[in-house]
């Protein structure tokens, strides 16, 4: 054997790695990963001797390395060669669907915050009488696509917390459970391959069988339009999956024929007449399409006349499931929790609710910290 | 000597074990003295070593007192082994430090030997280590006992493809600069015996304290009891040095324990029966010793071993344990084999079988190092997991 191409081959490779990476521009963001990447540290005298240096310098040098999306890729890649099937933070399914691997159940929470609604619509009971109360708890795509999961793989079972949940408010509020209505129409686009959100499609599915509960006439499929505003929508799955080879997913918008006029104010003054915000269609994060993103609290006003107020209280899985509510309601008021800090009592009673609707997806009400926050 | 030896064990004393003796004898009542907080520096139980080596070879006689301020600096923090090991004899090298020839012949050897330390300790250790993370972060009472082994055995590969890897970096780096340092590991996986395990595993330590310890206190030269004691005594020492705190004690007596069941009657016994149960024996008491190693906590670390064995009840697999087993049979399976001498059979008899073909030969030992080379990039520009296991040594 020639040791001496050996030697001078890997002295070579040890010195182009190293040019090349000192002569490439540093990228600030990396838009696969959705994160900013460490750029050059700053020597400094405290960040040296308390060890922040080093540990920024090491990650400048693996997030500025060339053509770093390509080698993450490769790693991917080899990674799935040897049939693993996740990467701690996704799973690999089949039809080129990404899988959040990180969901659980915190069970304890989940007790916590049944109890928050339970007590918040009492209190709010003994002044508004009327009040309608129902709970929607979604289940994400690892409950409802499981044939697409990767074979075992332990995800936690949503459909139990949905029913203990049902078990312990009943009689209180009622809990929709649409499990086996998404499971019977999973044949649909549901879910984004690429993101931890549902679709309109799937908004829409559980808006009509809702409605219909809840004595409210849903629009037909015949009096909705389908239009789709986006076909390069590359979501957090993505983000997290590092492997690049993986297709985007389409955005739909659902919207009924005969649209209501709305007023939205999306706080801090900001009044628009419309729900969807085209300019994230442009970005990566697309569903922000639907509402702008999370936001504090939205309070839309709609043209219709029936003296109805409607209040959410949610996550982002309500945002692309307001649309459909604005020929119900005169007035809808869309808060977030996690944002919002307000005597969330005295806001109601305020405001004359007539009807109240919790919206969550399963594994992020059964870890929300902030619902606490209804009861003060 | 004594006046070196005493300081350089102060030194040492004070880093890594100054509160873990404050920790237990703040467990007697009324006493509470404030722990000192102090950062272990990197590497200290191994440049220690090194130049309590120095000092002891020097003292017997073995070599000359070093006169160059330089070599000596240059044996006790030569970097490519001062981390990790291995844990080099001054005897060993003295001559070295002065007369070493270097060239492409050992540049590429090293070269060649640096590549697979680096793909052992990237490419196979951080990746079984994964495993290890995810199912000892289960709770041990209903861990299932599938999932007990698969986590255990993930641990046992990542502690042998970490640690032997970086001793192939040591030695190859060392061989690019010119230096032949002793072997550290040799296959332990495959020994038929525990008391053939440490003689194949981390062997710089063990003939350490052989030399230094073990001998000097008379080894199996002054009759059963004493041998006994002494072995006793270097296992305790063994256990300590791996780190300050009660399981590395429990784990090092443990090793005694066997050592001294295999002097006493043992030994005998495994040599007559077949060498499939020996290695059996060998490696399910190994196995067991990394259950007490890998949990600082000593009680979590039973409650592990009794998961293992189904003490708590729980099922003998999950869903879980067949994901596991699916998703990262090859993985450990290939570092199962990896383990073995049979890699380096293969390449031995490929190359024999071309040795009139030297371009060939080298061509292929090109594209596999370059192939290597490549995946522990793109393994390390994704450094989402890259654990350093010797912190305490």
């Amino acid at each position: 054997m020639n040791k001496k191409i050996i030697s001078i081959g890997f002295a070579l490779l040890l010195f182009s790695v190293s040019i090349i990476n000192l002569i490439i521009p540093q990228r600030s963001f990396s838009e696969n990963e959705n994160r900013y990447l460490q750029m050059l540290p700053a020597l400094n005298f405290e960040d040296i001797i308390s060890g922040k240096y080093s540990e920024n310098f090491a990650s400048y040098s693996s997030d500025q390395f060339f053509s770093r999306d390509e080698w993450i890729s490769l790693k991917t890649v080899a990674e799935l060669a040897l049939m693993k099937k996740d990467n701690g933070r996704i799973y690999f399914g089949s039809n080129n669907t990404l899988f959040d691997a990180t969901e659980k159940i915190d069970n304890k929470q989940l007790d916590k915050n049944t109890n928050v609604i339970s007590e918040y619509v009492h209190t709010l009971k003994s002044t508004l009488p009327d009040l309608n109360a129902t709970v929607l708890l979604i289940p994400t795509s690892t409950e409802i696509l499981s044939d697409l999961l990767p074979a075992y793989a332990p995800v936690p079972d949503q459909h139990a917390a949905i029913r203990k949940v049902s078990k312990q408010l009943n009689g209180k509020v009622t809990v929709y459970d649409p499990t086996d209505l998404l499971k019977a129409n999973k044949n649909n686009y549901l879910y984004f391959r690429t993101d931890h959100h549902w679709t309109s499609a799937a908004a829409y599915f559980v808006y009509r069988e809702w409605a219909k509960q809840t004595g409210l006439t849903p629009f037909s499929q015949d009096d909705t339009t389908v239009e789709q505003v986006s076909s390069s929508f590359y979501g957090t799955l993505y983000s997290k999956a590092n492997l690049f080879t993986i297709k985007p997913d389409l955005v739909m918008a659902y919207r009924p024929l005969k649209a209501t006029p709305v007023w939205a104010n999306y706080g801090q003054d900001h009044i628009t007449q419309t729900l969807y915000f085209g300019e994230f269609l442009d970005k990566k994060d697309k569903y922000s399409y639907f509402l702008g993103g999370n936001k504090p609290a939205v309070e839309i006003k709609t043209g219709t006349k029936n003296g109805k107020t409607f209040m959410m209280i949610k996550d982002s899985y309500a945002h692309c499931f307001v649309p459909f509510l604005t020929s119900h309601f005169e007035k809808i008021l869309v808060v977030d929790p996690r944002y919002f800090n307000v005597d969330y009592p005295t806001y109601a009673i305020e405001n004359h609710v007539t009807d109240i609707l919790f919206l969550y997806n399963v594994p992020n009400f059964s870890t929300d910290k902030s619902l606490s926050r209804l009861v003060g | 000597m004594v006046f070196c030896i005493i300081i350089n064990l102060g030194i040492l004393g004070f880093f890594k074990y100054a509160d873990f003796i404050i920790d237990n004898i703040n467990l007697i009542p009324a006493v509470s003295i404030p722990l000192l907080g102090i950062s272990l520096p990197i590497g200290v139980s191994f440049y220690i070593f090194q130049s309590l080596s120095y000092t002891i070879d020097v003292y017997r006689g073995d070599v000359t007192a070093q006169k160059s301020i330089v070599n000596f600096g240059t044996y006790v923090a030569l970097f490519p082994q001062l981390i990790a090991g291995p844990i080099i004899q001054y005897k060993t090298i003295d001559s070295q430090l002065e007369n070493r020839t270097q060239g492409y012949d050992k540049f590429g050897d090293g070269v060649r030997r640096f590549i697979t330390g680096l793909g052992k300790k990237v490419l196979i250790a951080n990746t079984v280590g994964v495993i290890w993370t995810k199912v000892s972060s289960f709770d041990t009472a209903t861990v299932p006992v599938l999932t007990a082994w698969i986590g255990i055995i993930a641990f046992t590969l990542q502690i042998y493809f970490d640690f032997s890897g970086y001793s192939d970096m040591a030695i190859g780096l060392g061989k690019m600069f010119g230096f032949e340092f002793l072997e550290n590991f040799n296959y332990p996986y495959m020994s038929k015996s525990i008391t053939e395990f440490w003689r194949r595993w981390h062997i710089s330590l063990g003939t350490w304290f052989r030399d230094y310890v073990y001998i000097p206190l008379g080894g199996n030269r002054r009759g059963l009891t004493l041998q006994l004691r002494n072995i006793l005594v270097v296992w305790l020492l063994t256990g300590v040095w791996h780190g300050a705190s009660w399981n590395f004690v429990v784990w090092g007596l443990y090793f005694g324990l066997l050592l001294m069941i295999e002097k006493l009657f043992l030994l005998k016994i495994l040599q007559r029966i077949p060498r499939i149960f020996t290695h059996i024996y060998t490696m399910l008491f190994v196995i067991i010793s990394w259950a007490l190693f890998a949990f600082d906590n000593l009680s979590q670390g039973i409650a592990f071993i009794g998961a293992m064995f189904g003490q708590h009840g729980a099922p003998l697999y999950d869903g879980t344990s067949i994901y596991l087993l699916l998703t990262n049979g090859l993985l450990l399976l290939i570092g199962v084999v990896g383990s073995t001498d049979i890699p380096k059979r293969l390449v031995n008899r490929a190359e024999r079988a071309l040795a009139n073909r030297p371009a060939f030969v080298t061509t292929g030992a090109c594209a596999v190092l370059l192939g290597l080379s490549v995946l522990c990039v793109a393994y390390l520009v994704d450094a989402s997991y890259n654990p350093f296991l010797y912190f305490r040594f």
